[in-house]
C-alpha cells in the first residue's frame, strides 16, 4: 500500500491527513493552501496606482522641464521607463510580502523568464512568423480574431509556460494565491520586454505618449497573466477538471486580444477636419479598468474558494 | 499517496491538453492569416480578353496603359504594386523590345534607374523574357518630409497573338522577397 505523503512538501503523513482535490496535504501546507494574503492584493492594487502615479510624474516632469533627448540617450530614458514599470509592482509586493515572503529569487527568475520567453518565442513568432502587423489592420473581424487566436494565445502560452513549467511543482508553489503571484511577475516580464523592444525599434520614446504605452502594456499584460495564474493556482490544490486550465489560458488569449483590438480603435481616432493621430489616454483607462476589475475578481473568487474549503473543515473534516 | 492516481492522470492531461489548445489557435490563426493576405477575386478585362485572380484588399486602378494597377495599402512605405499592360507587337518581332520601351518610359520618370538582368523564364509552360530593375523613390513634394525609398521591379512580356502582355512587380527593397509570392500568384493565375 501507498504511503501518504503532503503533495506540496512530500513529507510522509497520517493516514487521516487532510486531502483537497484528491490531493492529501501535511497541516502545514493545508493551512497554507487556504491562505488569503491580503498584502498580495495590497500590492496589485499598489500596482495599478502606482502606475498612474508614475505616469503622473513622467507628464509633470515633461511638462515642466521640457527635455529634449534625442539618440541613445532617449532610448536609455525609455528603457529606463520600462524597467521602473515593472520595478514598481516588484517594490510593492516585497513590501507587502515582509509576513510569508515568497522567495524573491523565485518572483524575479519567473520575471526573468516571462521576459526571455518574450524575446526568444514571442517577439520573433508574431513579427516574423505570423507578421500580425501586416495582416490585422486589414478587416475589424478578421483583426479581432486574429488578436486572439494569434496573439493572444502566444503571449498568455508563454506567460502559463513560464510559471507551470519551472515554479509550479516546487514546494514554494503551496497557495492558491500563488499562481497570481508568479503570473503577475511572468506578466511584467514579458510587458518589460515588449517595451524595450517597441522602444528600441523605435529608435525612443516620446517621452508622454511613450510611459502611457509603457504602463497599458505592463497593466494589461500582467492583469492578463494573473488571470492564467489563477486557474494554475487553483489546479494544483482543487480538483478542477480536464478542461480547467485549457479554458484559463483561452479566456485569458480572449481578454489579451480583444484588449489588443479595444486598444487600438480607441487610441486611433478616425481622421476628420481636426485631424486623426495617436491618443493614448483612452488606452490607460482601459488599462487601469480591466487591471482593477482582473485583480478584484480574481481577489473574490480566492477568497471565496478559501473560505469554501474553510467551512468544509468546520462542518466535516475539510476533506475533498 | 502524493496524489490520486485519478488526479494524477487528470493532471497530465490538462497539460497536454493546453498545448492542443494552443497548437489549433496557432494553426486557425495560420489560416486566417493565409486567408486575409492572399486570398483573391476574379479579373476580367473584357476588351484585352485578359482573365485573372486580384488579391482582395488591394487598391484597384484601370485603365488604358497599365490596364489594371492593383496596390497594396499595408506592405510597408513604398505599397507593392502589381500592373498589367497589353501592348501591340508582330508576331516575329521579338518581346524584349516591349520590356525596352518600358525601360526608356521609366528612366524618364523616376530616380536613378537602373537595369539589373534580362532573360528567359517558363510561366505555365510558355517561354516568357523577364527583366529585373530599381529606381529610388524620391518625393519632389515641397511640403512632403520623405526619406528616398530604393524600389526593386519585375517585368516579364508573355506573347500573346499580335501582342505582348506585360506584368509589372515593383516593392521596396525591404519588403520585395516577402511580396514576391503576390507577383507569381497573380502571373500564374492570368488567363488570355
Amino acid at each position: 500500500m501507498d504511503k501518504n505523503i503532503c503533495c506540496v512538501c512530500h513529507q510522509p503523513v497520517d493516514a487521516d491527513a487532510k486531502q483537497l482535490g484528491g490531493r492529501t496535504y501535511c497541516e502545514r501546507h493545508y493551512a497554507k493552501v487556504i491562505q488569503d494574503r491580503p498584502g498580495v492584493w495590497r500590492a496589485g492594487l499598489g500596482m495599478i496606482v502606482g502606475q498612474l502615479a508614475f505616469v503622473l510624474l513622467v507628464e509633470i516632469l515633461v511638462g515642466l522641464f521640457k527635455p529634449t533627448l534625442a539618440g541613445g540617450v532617449l532610448v536609455a530614458v525609455g528603457v529606463g521607463l520600462a524597467l521602473i514599470s515593472a520595478l514598481i509592482w516588484l517594490a510593492f509586493f516585497y513590501r507587502q510580502d515582509r509576513l510569508e515572503p515568497e522567495p524573491k529569487g523565485y518572483v524575479l527568475s519567473v520575471f526573468i523568464l516571462g521576459a526571455l520567453l518574450a524575446q526568444a518565442v514571442g517577439i520573433p513568432l508574431l513579427d516574423r512568423v505570423f507578421e500580425v502587423q501586416r495582416w490585422l489592420p486589414r478587416s475589424p473581424l478578421g483583426g479581432l480574431l486574429g488578436a486572439i487566436l494569434v496573439i493572444g494565445f502566444v503571449q498568455e502560452f508563454l506567460k502559463y509556460a513560464a510559471v507551470r513549467y519551472s515554479v509550479f511543482p516546487l514546494p514554494e508553489f503551496d497557495e492558491r494565491v500563488d499562481g497570481v503571484i508568479y503570473g503577475t511577475a511572468s506578466g511584467l516580464g514579458y510587458a518589460t520586454m515588449l517595451n524595450i523592444n517597441d522602444i528600441i525599434a523605435d529608435g525612443g520614446v516620446h517621452l508622454q505618449a511613450g510611459v502611457i504605452r509603457i504602463v497599458v502594456t505592463a497593466l494589461a499584460q500582467a492583469s492578463f497573466a494573473g488571470l492564467t495564474g489563477y486557474f494554475l493556482g487553483r489546479a494544483k490544490f482543487e480538483d478542477e477538471p480536464v478542461w480547467w486550465l485549457p479554458g484559463g489560458v483561452a479566456l485569458a488569449a480572449l481578454l489579451n486580444g480583444v484588449f489588443t483590438t479595444l486598444r487600438g480603435e480607441l487610441t486611433t481616432p478616425a481622421l476628420d477636419l481636426a485631424g486623426g493621430g495617436f491618443n493614448p489616454w483612452p488606452g490607460l483607462l482601459l488599462a487601469t479598468v480591466v487591471a482593477a476589475a482582473t485583480f478584484g475578481v480574481l481577489f473574490y473568487l480566492i477568497r471565496r474558494a478559501n473560505k469554501i474549503t474553510l467551512s468544509g473543515v468546520d462542518a466535516g473534516g475539510g476533506v475533498e | 499517496m502524493t496524489v490520486s492516481p485519478k488526479t494524477s492522470r487528470r493532471d497530465r492531461w490538462a497539460d497536454w491538453a493546453v498545448i492542443a489548445l494552443v497548437v489549433v489557435a496557432l494553426l486557425m490563426g495560420l489560416w486566417l492569416r493565409r486567408s486575409t493576405l492572399y486570398r483573391t477575386e476574379d479579373f476580367t478585362w473584357g476588351d484585352a480578353g485578359i482573365a485573372g485572380r486580384v488579391f482582395a484588399g488591394w487598391v484597384r486602378q484601370t485603365g488604358t496603359d497599365p490596364l489594371l494597377s492593383a496596390r497594396n495599402p499595408l506592405s510597408g512605405s513604398f505599397n507593392t504594386v502589381l500592373e498589367l499592360r497589353s501592348r501591340a507587337l508582330a508576331a516575329e518581332a521579338d518581346p524584349t523590345l516591349a520590356l525596352d520601351a518600358l525601360t526608356l518610359e521609366r528612366a524618364a520618370t523616376v530616380d536613378a534607374y537602373k537595369t539589373l538582368s534580362t532573360a528567359e523564364v517558363v510561366v505555365r509552360g510558355e517561354t516568357a523574357v523577364q527583366r529585373t530593375f530599381t529606381y529610388v523613390l524620391v518625393d519632389h513634394h515641397p511640403y512632403v518630409d520623405r526619406l528616398p525609398e530604393v524600389v526593386r521591379g519585375v517585368d516579364v512580356a508573355l506573347r500573346d497573338e499580335g501582342r505582348v502582355i506585360v506584368v509589372t512587380y515593383l516593392a521596396g527593397s525591404e519588403t520585395f522577397d516577402a511580396d514576391y509570392r503576390y507577383f507569381r500568384t497573380f502571373i500564374e493565375s492570368l488567363r488570355y
